[in-house]
């Protein structure tokens, strides 16, 4: 295996897609802020995965690609 | 007044397309890859514009408007959440052995990491099969969207004037401008559909009621529309979709445009800006087309979203936000044929038919006649498809899928072999194949079974499998050794 990026990103994405999938709220139909809930949950998620990502760009960017 | 304003807008597509042919070099390297100078920004709107197709403003708000909220989930957080990571994983590593070894193609990286033409043949034609309905949901949907603006079915223009419009423009500065037009325009194009889109979304939600109005009279008198269910069904399409996004790290195009980075950070904005660019424009699309439901009763005339603007807009803002429909089919469109023309030029002319000693300004050449020679059949094709956009694009995505974990495998796993390869793309093939015949007798939207399970469940892992246990058992001549 090539090992250029570490693994600790790897972890990340999998508790993103632990987190979308948001069985337990699924039936609720409540609104909060206007929003159905579900739909604000993954509103959130996106904004997490952004800045998740932003760590990972910062502290995790494969060391074979720094200087590239 | 909205063919006007159509008409002003593809008019300045086509000078910021023909403006970029100002800096072109003459090489082949410089018309399918803008000679790899895209910056960070360009880069960053160009990737997300090319993969944000009429599926995802025509598409996903006329499937919000038969499903509800839970299309953002289903097709919107589960790209925010996939896509970037494949930018981090395989695109950065695209781009440095690209520049390294210098690929223009895919094809081009998995022949020379396997040593195998034949796997190289494989994969090319398995690529172009894919790509015809993909390219499809960009010219159909840019018909179907003329079509309801101009007039509707009572005397408005048939979808096919639309159609030959996008394929016209697009087919003006790609082929004048190859790459870098390409990449100036879908930034334009992408600042355009966003803006256009937030537009759209405040115009017709101050019709609507206003967001918090519309959401609980939707909750109230379109039971299910608001909230995600509860059964079996949507959790098995909820995980299935999770990798439906996997097609990204598959796609000709977007390699394409990984390749033409300037550097390897030129990606950092693009994975970092992706979720919230996602948010930004599936929001309003799912939500719109959800709120469709108070104002139109099924069955439609046309795209939801379109109506939605005819009805609740004036003319000259309605001719805007045509404009920005228009910008997500092309800015897609345009990448998608620059990559199959791309591929015949240096995979087959060049690599089969001259032996790698194809001319400079004869490649620009080649591309420039299969670019066109794609649009014209991709064209053809529109006139006589009759499926939604959404289920054209969905199984063209699921397609794709099926071809990520080779792609995966041959820039990471030492010990993939020719043989592997070629045995996970088959399985991928056969199974997405089997799928779609399947579907054919399946009324409604296609699950396994009915499960809720999508084929890109199951494509997905047994292509994996497959390129694992080959990999593994079947020994050949060539050792495999990664790069």
């Amino acid at each position: 295996m090539h090992r250029s990026h570490p693994r600790w990103p790897l972890l990340v994405l999998l508790v993103l897609a632990a987190a979308f999938e948001n069985f337990w709220m699924w039936p609720d139909d409540g609104l909060i802020f206007g929003l159905p809930v579900n739909l604000a949950y993954h509103l959130g998620l996106c904004v997490a995965a952004s800045l998740a990502l932003a760590a990972i760009v910062r502290w995790g960017w494969p060391h074979d690609a720094a200087g590239d | 007044m909205v063919l006007p304003v159509l008409a002003a807008y593809l008019a300045l597509v086509l000078g910021v397309g023909l403006f970029g042919h100002l800096l072109f070099r003459g090489t082949g390297e410089d018309y399918f890859l803008a000679s790899r100078s895209i910056g960070s920004f360009v880069l960053v709107m160009t990737l997300f514009g090319t993969n944000m197709t009429a599926f995802t403003i025509l598409g996903a708000s006329g499937e919000a408007y038969s499903r509800g909220v839970i299309v953002f989930a289903l097709m919107g957080s589960s790209t925010a959440i996939v896509v970037p990571f494949l930018i981090y994983y395989l695109g950065v590593r695209s781009w440095q052995l690209g520049k390294r070894h210098g690929y223009v193609t895919q094809v081009q990286l998995v022949r020379h990491r396997y040593g195998s033409d034949l796997l190289g043949v494989l994969l090319f034609v398995v690529v172009v099969a894919l790509m015809l309905p993909y390219l499809l949901i960009g010219v159909k949907g840019g018909g179907d969207a003329l079509a309801v603006l101009s007039g509707g079915p009572d005397g408005g223009l048939p979808s096919w004037v639309g159609s030959l419009a996008v394929c016209a423009v697009t087919y003006v500065y790609v082929s004048y401008g190859g790459m870098r037009s390409t990449s100036w325009v879908n930034a334009l194009q992408t600042s355009v559909f966003l803006l256009f889109g937030v537009a759209a979304y405040f115009a017709v939600m101050s019709e609507s009621g206003g967001l918090e109005g519309a959401m609980e009279q939707l909750r109230v008198e379109h039971a299910g529309m608001a909230d995600f269910g509860s059964d079996r069904f949507a959790l098995f399409q909820m995980g299935s979709f999770l990798l439906l996004p996997l097609c990204t790290g598959a796609f000709p195009h977007l390699y394409g445009h990984w390749l033409s980075a300037r550097s390897a950070r030129s990606f950092r904005l693009a994975i970092v800006a992706y979720p919230l660019l996602v948010a930004a424009i599936w929001f309003p699309s799912v939500v719109l087309g959800a709120a469709g439901r108070l104002q139109f009763d099924a069955p439609l005339d046309g795209p939801i979203l379109v109506q939605l603007i005819v009805a609740n807009t004036g003319e000259i803002l309605a001719g805007c936000l045509a404009a920005g429909v228009f910008a997500a089919i092309m800015s897609s469109l345009d990448s998608q044929i620059l990559a199959l023309g791309a591929m015949f030029t240096q995979d087959i002319v060049r690599h089969h038919g001259f032996h790698g000693t194809l001319r400079e300004e004869r490649q620009v050449w080649f591309g420039r006649l299969f670019v066109l020679a794609f649009l014209a059949l991709t064209f053809a094709c529109s006139l006589v498809a009759s499926q939604s956009i959404f289920a054209l694009g969905t199984w063209a995505l699921t397609g794709f899928a099926g071809l990520l974990p080779m792609f995966a495998a041959t820039l990471f796993w030492r010990r993939a072999t020719a043989v592997g390869a070629a045995a996970s793309i088959l399985t991928a093939a056969a199974l997405w194949a089997w799928f779609f015949w399947d579907s054919l007798s399946f009324d409604g939207p296609y699950s396994i079974g009915g499960s809720g399970l999508m084929p890109v469940a199951v494509i997905v892992p047994a292509a994996a499998a497959s390129l694992v246990v080959f990999s593994l058992c079947i020994r050949t001549d060539r050792a495999a050794g990664g790069w």
